[in-house]
């Protein structure tokens, strides 16, 4: 009796187990640079994607209204965070997808001003944060991997 | 101790260099350059500015060569080589345009050269016309006051002659002239006008303007006509005419309608090309006409008046009408005048002129037929066997010189006797004087001497 429930639960979580696709390298080439519509909506053509950054905004600068034409700058490294910096910002913020929707997964502070002309590379598994042609950081999921 | 060594170096790296370069600024960089290589060679005006432009490619190729892999993902989905490959492409596109802008421009400088020596060459050929135009006035004036005062003398006859070709030789060169310029305005004959844009439409205009040409072709066709109204002219005359007819009316046909389409906005100009079109269809008529009141003047010569005729059965019904008139006057007529005028309508005009000359052309031009000869031959012989056998006007001749001989010899007989007459009365006049100093004797010789030249005279 004891061998028959094994076997069964057995073959029921063979049953459930799901399938894992790995190695997965989600990283983009290049950032994306984008530009906020009336709406706060910023459109990647080239991934089909299109985020609402108002919350963004209004957490960095407690300012959702104002949001039209603002420059984003949007990067994936290859775990598959999102990183999202714009001008003016004192934090890098990273976010993970998750049934539609974007969640904050963690807000790396990179100025203590904001920044001028933040840019991002592609650095795996890095993601370097520049202000303008001067590296800052090197950054993952979980925070900055050192300075300059 | 390689992985080590790896990790230093990747450390040393990351860390020792503080300036960076943003991926998407040399993308943008990158992207933005090829675009300015593109437009550059877009408006390269000749194969060495786009050989210039080959070579700053390539450099620029060189110089981003290091970024080839990061550019190959982010161009997606262009790579780094198929940028150039794109940019190839478009330098021999324009390379293969500008050789054809090249081969072009070489066949506009050509076309300009020979616009410039058609321009040349109309403004010499509208002088000759000019000049052609007032020596044929003058030529024209000329043979009318000639024919006002025509008579009948060799050297008058000649001096004509010399004119009316003359005068023809001068319409005719005149007439080449004007269908060379024709030739040249229309350099391109089979271009449609309605596929001319305006500025050509405007040369073009130019042109005529400045030929005079629809004035020149008017008063060509206005000259050939008052030519052939001097119907002084030959047969031979008449197939040089409606050979120049042909020739310029087929050159009307084509280049009249593209006149019509360049002046079709211009109601006074195409109301001379309407005109100039009914004097060319009158042009043609007349040619016709002329031939018939030409043979109309052969009688005129030989004062044989014929009934007005304008074809060939107006002609062949008034020669009819002349002969039965002829053949009906009565018997009051002299039959002498009778026979002359027989003799000048038969052999004169009728075969030695109108047989010979005139009936092959007639003929050629189905202005008159073999029965229409033959009726008026039947006439003629209905003609003479009316007034009998003629005698030739030799025979006339002859009888009246020798009518004169004898009525000379009568004058000059009667005036020697009346010269003797009058020395014999001054004679008798001398001798009263001696009679009077009693010279009887000589007075007897005397007498004697005149007895005996009065019997001479008498004999």
């Amino acid at each position: 009796m004891k061998k028959l429930i094994f076997l069964l639960i057995l073959i029921i979580q063979t049953a459930c187990t799901s399938i894992v696709l790995t190695p997965v390298d989600f990283a983009w080439p290049i950032e994306s640079v984008l530009e906020t519509n009336r709406n706060g909506i910023v459109i990647e053509n080239r991934y089909s994607l299109s985020i609402n950054v108002k919350p963004m905004f209004f957490e960095e600068t407690n300012d959702s209204l104002h949001v039209n034409k603002k420059t984003v700058r949007i990067i994936r490294n290859n775990k598959g965070y999102y990183f999202f910096v714009a001008p003016g910002f004192k934090n890098v913020y990273v976010f993970t997808s998750d049934n539609g929707e974007m969640i904050l997964y963690n807000k790396i502070q990179v100025s203590e001003l904001g920044l001028d002309l933040p840019a991002f590379n592609q650095r795996k598994p890095y993601i370097e944060l520049l202000e303008g042609e001067k590296h800052l950081f090197y950054l993952t999921a979980e925070g900055s991997k050192g300075n300059n | 101790m390689k992985k080590i060594f790896l990790i230093i170096i990747g450390f040393l790296i990351f860390h020792s260099n503080p300036f960076a370069q943003s991926d998407y600024r040399v993308t943008q960089e990158f992207k933005s350059k090829i675009r300015s290589f593109e437009i550059a060679i877009e408006y390269a005006k000749s194969p060495s500015e786009l050989e210039k432009i080959k070579r700053e490619i390539l450099e620029f190729k060189t110089e981003y060569r290091g970024n080839k892999e990061l550019l190959d993902r982010a161009l997606y989905p262009n790579t780094f080589n198929s940028s150039f490959a794109s940019l190839d492409k478009k330098i021999n596109y324009t390379n293969k345009k500008l050789n054809e802008i090249s081969s072009l421009n070489e066949h506009v400088s050509k076309l300009e050269s020979d616009y410039q020596e058609v321009t040349k060459q109309l403004l010499q050929l509208t002088g000759e016309v000019e000049i052609l135009r007032k020596s044929n006035a003058k030529l024209m004036g000329q043979l009318r006051a000639f024919k006002n005062n025509y008579g009948g003398s060799k050297q008058k006859i000649d001096s004509l002659k010399n004119l009316i070709s003359e005068l023809k030789l001068g319409i005719h060169k005149r007439d080449n002239l004007i269908k060379e310029i024709m030739d040249n305005i229309f350099v391109d004959k089979t271009k449609r006008i309605e596929n001319l844009g305006s500025k050509e439409i405007k040369g073009l205009k130019g042109k005529i303007q400045n030929t005079s040409l629809i004035e020149n072709i008017k008063s060509l066709v206005n000259d050939n006509i008052k030519f052939l109204q001097t119907n002084l002219l030959q047969p031979k005359d008449f197939n040089d005419i409606k050979n120049e007819f042909n020739d310029f009316d087929s050159r009307w046909e084509h280049f009249g309608p593209k006149l019509f389409e360049i002046y079709a906005r211009d109601e006074s100009q195409k109301n001379k090309l309407t005109e100039v079109d009914s004097l060319i269809k009158s042009w043609n008529g007349s040619i016709k006409l002329s031939v018939w009141n030409s043979i109309n003047e052969l009688f005129n010569n030989y004062k044989i008046k014929l009934n007005k005729f304008t074809n060939g059965d107006e002609f062949e019904n008034s020669c009819i009408s002349f002969i039965d008139d002829e053949i009906k006057k009565p018997d009051k007529y002299r039959k002498v005048a009778k026979e002359q005028t027989y003799l000048f309508f038969a052999e004169r005009v009728w075969n030695e002129q109108i047989k010979k000359d005139w009936l092959p052309l007639l003929k050629d031009y189905k202005m008159f037929n073999d029965f229409q000869v033959k009726n008026i031959d039947a006439k003629l012989d209905e003609w003479k066997s009316h007034i009998g056998n003629p005698k030739s006007i030799l025979i006339y001749g002859v009888m009246v010189v020798l009518a004169l001989l004898i009525i000379g010899s009568l004058i000059f007989i009667r005036k020697r006797n009346k010269k003797k007459l009058e020395s014999i009365e001054k004679i008798e006049n001398e001798s009263q004087d001696q009679i009077s100093t009693g010279i009887d004797e000589e007075i007897e010789d005397t007498d004697e001497e005149i007895g005996n030249d009065n019997n001479e005279t008498n004999e």
